[in-house]
Formats: C-alpha cells, structure tokens, sequence
C-alpha cells in the first residue's frame, strides 16, 4: 500500500493489541508484546540496510501512493538523508523496548502500541513527498508522544506535563497548518517536488508571514527558545525509556520540518529565514546550558541539555552550506544516540533508588558499578571529550560555521560546548568521586535487560568516536539531498 | 457579485487570532482546547477559500481533502485532550490551568 517499509511497521502496530490478547489468555502479556515489538523493529532495521541501500545511487526517489499519478496523490520520497534518519529512529526504538521490558509494570500491550504508532510517525514523516502527508504523519507522532508523556496516568506530574505539551505543540501545529493553507494559497499544490521547481514565490505579501509561522511551528517541536517551556517537563515525566525517544528523537521531527519546508520550499529566501534561525539557534543554545547549570535533578538536567543541543543542530541548518547541513545531520545522529544511552541509564538507576536528586544519587558507582561505567562514557561523550562521537560533529559543526564566514557564532558555540562540559562534570563528581548516602547504599545492579539496552547505543558511541568517516561520509551524502537546491 | 479574497483571509487571520488570545487569557482548561478548535477552523476556512478561488468556477478537491483530514485529526486530538483533562481533575480537582503548578521549579 505504501512503501515496504511503512507497510511493516503499520502492520505490526495493528497486531501488538492482538498479540496482547493472546499473551493475556497464557498469562506472559508483557513477554510477547515486548519481544514482538522488538523483532518487529528489528525487521524493519534489516528493511532499510538491505532493501533501501539499492536507492541509495540515486539523489531522490519519489513512490507514488495511487493508481493515477497526479499533483494529488499521495507521495513519498526515499532520499538518503531520509534513510539515514530512519536507522536512527528505528536503533533507538529497538533499545527503548528491550530497555521497557523490565521498566514498565502494568499495561504493557497498551505501552508498546504506542511506542511504535510513535516510531511509525516519525518514519512516516521522514519518507513524505507532499504536505498532506507530512502533516498526517506529524500528528500521529504528536498524538502518541502526548499519550506517552501522560502514560504513567497516577501521577499528577505526567498528567499536567502531557498537558502543557499539548496544547503548546497543539497550538503550534495548528500555525504549521496555517502556513500551509498560505502555501496552498500562493501556489495551489502541496507536492513537495513540485513545490520545490516553482521558485518564484517572492513577490507575494504573505511570503514572510509563512516562513515565520513555519518557523514558529517547527521550532516549536525542535525546542526553540522562546518555545522550549514545554520540554524539560514533558521530558523529566515521562517514563525514562521514552525520554529517551523524546530527547533523541522526537525532537529531530522539528529538524526534518524545518528541512524539508524551508530548503526545498523557500531556498531563494535563505536571507530571511538564515538570519532568524541563527539568532535563536544562539539564544536556545545558552538558554539550556545556563538553565542544565543549575538543575538538580538528573532528568531535567538532561532535557535541558537537548535544547541546548537542539540549539547546535539548528546553528548548523542556519550556516545553510553542506557542510553545515551535513553537520546537523551527524549531530542528529549523536545526539540522539547519546542521549538515548543517558536517559536509559539515568533510567536504570531511578528504577533501583526511585530518586531524581543529583544529591540524593551521589556515590551510586559503588553499588551499581556497570550502569555508572555506561553513564559515564555517556557523559564524556556528551561533554565532548574527543574520542568519543559527539565531539566529531560538534567540531563539522564548528568548521562549517568557520568557512561560511559566521566565525562568531562559530566561537560562541565553542564556549557554550565548555559550559555544557562544566554540567556534565557535575553528574560525573556526584556519581563517581562523591561518598556513599544512605540511599545509594543498599541498591543493587541493574537488571540484565536494561544492561543489554544501555550497551546498546555505548557500542555505537564508541565506534562512532574512533572511527567516524563512514558516518561522516553518510552524512555528507545526506545533506547532499538537500544543498542540491540551496545556493 | 463576488466577495474579494482578502475578506475571508482576513476573517480567517482574526479567528486565528481569537484562538491565540483564548490560549494565553483563559484560565479554564477546557476553554483552552476551545481554542485550539477555534484556531484549526481559521486553517479549515483558509483551505476551502483558497480552493474556490484558483480556478474560477471549479474548487480544487485537494484543499476539501485536506479540511476533512484536519476536521478529524483535530477531533482526535481535542478527545486526548479531554482524556488528559479528565485525569488531570481527579489529581487536582479543578479545571483552573493556574491551579497546575507542581512543575514550577
């Protein structure tokens, strides 16, 4: 129906509920979902390597959903960049399941239908080809993400977090929605490939009120500063395996947006939109490091630093070239790999001391000894220790900005990099140089299943860090989908 | 007689308007997804207006499509809200969105 891909992942969405069924009748419930879903995502990783690597030769492959091709149907793109994203998406839904396993108790079926309705629209997003599908797509990840903020429902703190989220992120789909009807307005389609060839749209008075409000929209999700109340909330609530979706992933829909609207829609106005995602990308950056300085408790912290490294990705989409667009995308790729790692972590061990103070948690390395060593090698990473993976991106970031003449704020990123360091280190002293507390004292370690979930996305840290040309290869081939139209 | 286009936009703007302002003024949290819906209707007027007036005579099926499509995704969407707002009284016992502050850090 659509592509292979989408088709498998619907599929196994629509059978989680009756495999719950089944699981129920033989009293294993969370067993079958859990593993289901697993070798699902599993399955659908295998899709993208074998199956998609033969698209790979071309820039862009469009796959039309109708009988009848025309300006109307339905479409999706399979590009590079797309595919790149997609193996992100689908590594850290895999990790979150098995991780889930041992972290959810009640309403497991419930739990992994919509994790993957979560990851299908996100795959779904990445893949569209027009704007009613890219809106279509964008409203059920937002649907499930809120359902999922608001899933651990006896707890007043997820219920009035998942409701902030969504009358905020409600309020800015509805403004994407209201450029796109401007869109429609100036152009008459919503075909993104057709979009693209117009050019041309200069002339037209509501031409700056679209890319504002698409601005608006997509920051919204992305954690722009003026719009980023919503996230350390929604984030800290959240149970920790979908934290970690939120924080790597979900975030990047914003990006993806802000792609595949503003450089394939609105290439030729790069003067307007360039300047004002370079200011706020500046803004929100500061914002997290300061606002992470000062948390104490562990998960917020971590919120905080994914505005601040939302704030990076976007500094990289506003320098415009491809190198600059190359490095936002490895450091999507990162970031949410790291930040997957360090929500689990943090995860496994609020499981055991049920405590989000960084006080409280302090000399956890003598009792949980193998999840601190994770948790650590998460932290160097994410403080930019160099031979880890996020210091590669940052540094493409940081070249990119130096050769297209934005030095500046190329050099304000680098101080922002040594405040982000200053929180990270914080983490480390508590966890591994301060003394034991009564409540770090007599916990044991981790389960194996949050183990095997957190070694995970290490393994692919530390591969990344030592030998990073692959990806960064990938990566420039990515951003090539992209810079094609820009400049 | 033909209305001119710029009437509905600028309707359409206003009502958009009156959403944002319900959003940041009111206090009752039902009222705020009233405001929500009062926005999604400025979008499903700009769409079906913008249909009628690109080829004269003939409205454009992809902009009903898509208000349709919205008309139930912002259903869907008002139904979880409600859902969280159900929840979110049985924790707190009143719907005043002030009253929500145990995140306040």
């Amino acid at each position: 129906m659509f592509t292979l891909l989408l088709d498998l992942l619907i599929v196994i969405l629509i059978t989680i509920p009756l495999m719950g069924l089944l699981g129920k009748r033989y009293g294993k419930e969370k067993e079958i979902t859990s593993t289901y879903t697993a070798l699902g995502l599993l399955s659908a990783i295998l899709i993208v390597i074998f199956y998609y690597s033969s698209f790979l030769s071309y820039v862009r492959t469009s796959i039309v959903v109708s009988c009848f091709p025309s300006l109307e149907s339905a479409y999706f793109e399979v590009s590079n960049a797309s595919m790149f994203l997609i193996l992100l998406f689908l590594i850290i839904g895999v990790t979150s399941t098995v991780f889930s396993y041992s972290e959810q108790s009640s309403n497991s079926t419930g739990f992994y239908t919509i994790l993957t309705a979560l990851i299908t629209g996100l795959v779904g997003l990445t893949l569209s080809g027009d704007l009613i599908t890219l809106f279509l797509f964008w409203e059920i990840m937002c649907l499930s993400s809120y359902s999922l903020v608001a899933f651990r429902k006896q707890s007043a703190e997820s219920i009035e977090a998942s409701y902030k989220y969504l009358i905020m992120s409600g309020a800015g789909t509805i403004t994407i929605l209201f450029a796109l009807s401007l869109i429609y307005g100036m152009t008459g389609t919503l075909n993104l490939a057709n979009l693209s060839s117009i050019g041309g749209l200069n002339a037209n008075p509501f031409f700056s009120i679209t890319i504002v409000m698409l601005l608006v929209g997509f920051g919204l999700q992305a954690a722009m500063f003026p719009f980023h109340t919503w996230l350390p909330d929604a984030h800290a609530a959240a149970p920790s395996s979908v934290s970690a979706i939120l924080s790597g992933v979900v975030v990047v829909a914003g990006i993806i947006g802000l792609l595949k609207t503003l450089f394939l829609i609105f290439p030729s106005s790069y003067a307007i939109w360039g300047t004002i995602l370079l200011v706020f990308s500046i803004l929100t950056m500061f914002i997290g490091n300061l606002s992470a300085l000062l948390q104490d408790d562990i998960k917020r912290l971590l919120a905080y630093s994914t505005i601040a490294n939302s704030g990076y990705i976007l500094f990289g989409l506003a320098i415009g070239t491809e190198n600059g667009i190359a490095g936002s995308l490895f450091h999507t790729l990162n970031h949410g790999i790291v930040k997957a790692l360090l929500f689990l972590c943090v995860g496994s061990i609020i499981h055991r001391t049920k405590t989000r103070s960084l006080k409280a948690l302090s000399g956890i390395r003598h009792s949980m000894p193998f999840t601190s060593a994770i948790l650590l090698i998460g932290l160097l990473s994410l403080a930019s220790i160099p031979p880890l993976n996020i210091f590669w991106s940052e540094l493409m970031i940081i070249n990119a900005g130096i050769m297209a003449g934005k030095g500046i704020f190329s050099f304000i990123m680098t101080i922002n990099m040594i405040l982000s360091a200053g929180y990270c280190l914080r983490i480390i002293q508590a966890v591994a140089i301060k003394p034991t507390t009564a409540i770090t004292k007599n916990v044991s370690e981790a389960p194996r299943t949050m183990l095997i979930a957190t070694s995970i996305p290490m393994i692919i840290s530390i591969i990344i860090g030592i030998y990073p040309s692959p990806f960064h290869n990938l990566s420039q081939i990515a951003a090539s989908t992209f810079s094609k139209i820009i400049l | 007689m033909v209305v001119p286009i710029t009437y509905y936009v600028t309707c359409s703007v206003i009502l958009f308007f009156i959403g944002i302002y319900c959003l940041i003024s009111k206090r009752n949290m039902i009222r705020l997804l009233m405001g929500l819906e009062i926005m999604l209707n400025a979008v499903n007027l700009n769409f079906i207006v913008f249909s009628a007036y690109g080829v004269e005579g003939i409205p454009h099926p992809l902009a009903h499509l898509f208000s349709i499509i919205i008309l139930g995704v912002g259903g869907t969407t008002i139904a979880l809200g409600l859902v969280i707002t159900l929840y979110a009284y049985r924790h707190y016992e009143t719907l005043n969105v002030r009253k929500l502050k145990r995140l306040r850090h």
